[in-house]
């Protein structure tokens, strides 16, 4: 199991960024990462000026859920876990719509 | 020291997960890949990416880049095939004029009139590929995974003397889909398959020796579970048997499904994926984020970042290669000559079955009967590709038309006059990149 806040702290750090922040302009969503290895889920915030916050909590209805191991983000962060490979072997569940999963793979 | 050709390398993101598969075989350390792509841009792009990643990997692996297929086809020990011909400028008339028609169309890349209109773009540049390769490397093994793939094999198998397997990802794709949805490990599930790309069927399912099919039929009362492939849940109710394309591919291939507007409204509800003109609307733009983010981890790769993804994929490309080259036998699903492989299937069809690869090359394995109900199913889909091939290469424009008339889905919602029309109709807006026969006269 991974230390996982560091790899979503570099997800929301990401945010700080101009490019990324002009990317998600507009995009006002929340993501909502669970981890059942760790029984600990995560909310990322994104606001529609682009910017972003991370908490650790849980929530009903977020736009985007993922679901996967500490192990398997932490891989797909590190670049030795394909996010496809990952997805197709369901080791990474994502839910949404179509759109909004794509955006989300700008993170990955 | 193989040489592996990529044509239509311009697809770049696909191409580097060949190479990059390609570089993951363990024992294969060097080798050349020739890259060709008319469009010279995008063969640029994937040039540059073939170059970062075979840096990244660190064998010593050389890449050829060039628009002049025949200059890079000699001394090939393997080409594949991944062109797309006219795609982005007809991708939207292959959705919205059968749409006028009453034809919903999904994907619209393999059947119905979109997948016989991108069977005409795309097999007369196919055809002189293979004739190519013919004359200048004939001894290759061609791995073809443009769409739509059963007529585009069938036209290779039919035309020249080539040793074609097509392949796609669908059935390994979808044998972890299975195992998700009964939450049973994935490594101890065995199956096995048949029938036509994207109409195959999960004819054996089990583990530890016991049927699954028990277990999927309760796993599908889960509201949460069925809702996730509502259309291939209910051909398995209906049929008995799990197909191996998503929901919203598979309902072009049965007349069930997108026939009525409230169908698809019914089934685009539970899952998105099933609405009409997915394709359509998503392709372009998923091209173009796709390019950007490439771009994007070329430039990261070149800052000393690690940003491409090294590992190997569950795509059988690779292993066809590793069977082949190093004589390690695999067994992959592939799309091949219909030699009594599945006996109640018409022969010299485009079939999709196991296929064991070794140094001897591709040696499909016999299957048997399909179940009557679902032979009947892809049959008539292999009398549409037989079609389609007489018209190109018989220069046929009738049988063109005669495959759209029977098109399961079309048939479903059109009079004959209305699928003519139709026919016309595409014909004359796609002209500038079709076979002069298909052109109105």
């Amino acid at each position: 199991m991974a230390d996982i806040v560091p790899y979503l702290e570099s997800i929301r750090a990401r945010f700080e960024q101009p490019e990324t922040r002009a990317a998600f302009q507009g995009f006002a969503r929340t993501i909502l990462f669970m981890f059942p290895d760790l029984q600990r889920s995560f909310l990322l915030r994104i606001a529609q000026d682009g910017s972003a916050t991370l908490t650790e909590e849980n929530v009903p209805n977020p736009d985007i859920n993922v679901t996967t191991s500490s192990d398997t983000l932490a891989g797909i962060l590190d670049r030795t876990v394909n996010p496809e490979l990952a997805f197709i072997t369901r080791k990474l569940k994502a839910s949404g719509t179509m759109e909004d999963l794509l955006r989300l793979q700008k993170l990955l | 020291m193989p040489k592996v050709a990529l044509i239509g390398a311009g697809s770049a993101v696909f191409a580097q997960r060949m190479i990059t598969d390609i570089l993951a075989i363990g024992g294969l350390d060097t080798g050349t890949f020739a890259l060709v792509d008319l469009d010279t841009e995008r063969l640029e792009l994937a040039h540059e990416v073939a170059q970062q990643t075979i840096q990244a990997v660190g064998k010593p692996w050389t890449v050829q880049a060039t628009t002049q297929r025949r200059d890079v086809l000699p001394g090939c020990d393997y080409v594949i095939n991944m062109i797309e011909v006219g795609g982005l400028a007809n991708v939207y008339s292959d959705y919205a004029i059968p749409l006028k028609y009453g034809v919903d169309q999904c994907i619209a890349d393999t059947i119905g009139p979109g997948g016989v209109f991108k069977y005409l773009r795309t097999a007369p540049s196919w055809l002189a590929i293979c004739r190519d390769i013919e004359d200048l490397c004939p001894h290759a093994l061609v791995i073809n995974y443009s769409n739509p793939m059963s007529a585009l094999v069938l036209t290779a198998l039919r035309a020249t003397s080539l040793q074609v397997v097509g392949l796609c990802h669908s059935i390994v794709q979808t044998a972890y889909e299975l195992a998700d949805y009964m939450d049973v490990p994935f490594e101890r599930m065995r199956y096995r398959c048949a029938g036509i790309n994207h109409l195959s069927w999960f004819v054996t399912l089990e583990m530890d020796g016991d049927d699954l099919y028990p277990h999927l039929r309760r796993a599908a009362e889960d509201p949460a579970i069925y809702e996730q492939d509502p259309i291939r849940f209910d051909l398995m109710r209906a049929f008995g048997y799990f197909t191996t394309e998503s929901s919203g591919h598979v309902s072009e291939y049965v007349p069930y499904f997108r026939k009525r507007k409230d169908l698809v409204e019914h089934y685009a509800s539970m899952q998105p994926d099933c609405r009409g003109g997915e394709r359509a609307s998503r392709w372009p733009v998923d091209r173009a984020e796709h390019d950007e983010r490439l771009r994007d981890y070329l430039e990261r790769e070149r800052r000393g970042e690690r940003a491409f993804f090294l590992d190997r994929s569950l795509d059988a490309g690779s292993y066809v290669i590793e069977g082949h080259a190093l004589n390690r036998p695999q067994v992959i699903y592939g799309n091949v000559r219909n030699c009594r492989l599945i006996e109640n299937l018409p022969r010299e069809g485009c079939v999709e079955i196991p296929c064991l690869v070794d140094r001897n090359g591709i040696q499909p394995i016999h299957f048997g009967w399909l179940p009557t109900h679902l032979a009947a199913l892809d049959s008539a889909h292999i009398t549409i590709h037989d079609l389609l091939v007489q018209a190109l290469l018989n220069e046929d424009r009738s049988a063109a038309v005669q495959a759209l008339l029977l098109d399961p889905l079309t048939g479903a919602v059109c009079s004959l006059t209305e699928i003519r029309q139709m026919f016309d109709e595409m014909a004359a807006t796609q002209q500038a990149y079709l076979p002069h026969f298909i052109n109105p006269t």
